[in-house]
């Protein structure tokens, strides 16, 4: 099973869901810890994987915390 | 964060596809975490809400510095690890940088009338508590490299754009937050040098995931966190459940607005 096919499995993408290639290229680089982290991230509060309600140029320039 | 980049070490090469891989993989778990912060950034009463949010950064940026002084520490205990001294020497200068943020923070909060002292006698959200204290479990049990990946999701300040914007649409003062400002204005190239760094520490790849996997549980930590903030919001509807959180008053042309 790969990257992909696991992350389906685990309910965080969707099967019907069309990927980007950057998308497929950044999840088949993912090593089976970062995949087991991923999973474990994304079941734990239940979201969409791929969701991205905030416009892109929004999400960098509202930043996230105070390091 | 600016200047420090490590020294390239015998027998290693820098790796400028690392950090475009770390940041990669971040991209797909952080569209949660965006989305909490817009709602934060964008709450209609985020005027009056202001001070609760700096509380809650105060509780994570205030541990920065003695966090990084602990990392540096914990590679001095490492052995035959040629990260032992170009990592604890980052820490060290960015612990140094990071050691004013905190008062830089409560001095936002006593321009909307919150004293340090009162911010002293609250206890710091859960969240923060865990975001924090997991990268003291990652530092000491398994390697101060983890550091690393809290850094690499952290270190990503508000613009200052964003935050004029923020300043037209709500009402709040810039002096109020002159930390988010500093931050942004004094180090406009943080997220570049610190991916500058990480393509050149002599990492193993196991080092490597364990930068990633701290980072995705970064997001993770910081997702309960905002998600706290923004229930602590919410109880500001109802007088009964308001208890000690912390809040501004409004600027008569939002409070108009808000009416």
């Amino acid at each position: 099973m790969n990257n992909l096919q696991r992350l389906q499995a685990a309910g965080l993408i969707e099967v019907q869901h069309a990927l980007t290639p950057d998308e497929v290229s950044s999840i088949n680089q993912l090593s089976s810890a970062e995949v087991d982290a991923l999973i474990s991230v994304r079941a734990k509060l239940g979201d969409d994987f791929f969701s991205h309600k905030v416009p892109v140029g929004d999400s960098h320039r509202m930043g996230t915390m105070i390091l | 964060m600016n200047s420090y980049v490590p020294a390239r070490s015998a027998g290693s090469s820098p790796l400028p596809g690392r950090s475009r891989r770390l940041r990669s993989t971040l991209s797909l778990a952080q569209g949660r975490l965006t989305d909490l912060i817009a709602q934060v950034w964008y709450h209609p009463r985020l005027a009056e809400l202001y001070p609760e949010f700096l509380f809650a950064s105060y509780g994570v940026t205030s541990a920065s510095a003695p966090a990084m002084r602990m990392a540096a520490h914990e590679c001095e205990k490492l052995v035959d690890d040629p990260l032992r001294q170009p990592l604890r020497d980052y820490y060290l200068e960015h612990a140094q940088e990071e050691q004013d943020h905190g008062e830089w923070l409560l001095s936002d909060l006593a321009s909307l009338d919150i004293p340090r002292h009162c911010v002293f006698e609250r206890l710091p959200y859960p969240g923060a508590a865990a975001l924090v204290g997991s990268q003291y479990y990652w530092i000491r049990h398994v390697h101060p490299a983890a550091y690393l990946g809290y850094i690499a999701v952290l270190e990503s300040p508000t613009g200052a754009g964003f935050l004029r914007e923020v300043n037209q649409r709500t009402g709040i003062s810039l002096s109020s937050m002159s930390c988010h400002l500093r931050h942004a204005e004094l180090d406009p190239g943080h997220v570049a040098e610190f991916d500058a760094a990480l393509d050149l520490f002599p990492l193993t790849r196991q080092q490597e995931e364990l930068i990633a996997v701290s980072a995705l549980s970064t997001i993770a930590h910081l997702e309960v966190l905002f998600t706290q903030l923004l229930e602590r919001f919410q109880r500001i509807m109802n007088p009964a459940l308001r208890g000690t959180i912390f809040t501004a008053g409004v600027p008569a042309a939002v409070a108009a607005v808000q009416l």
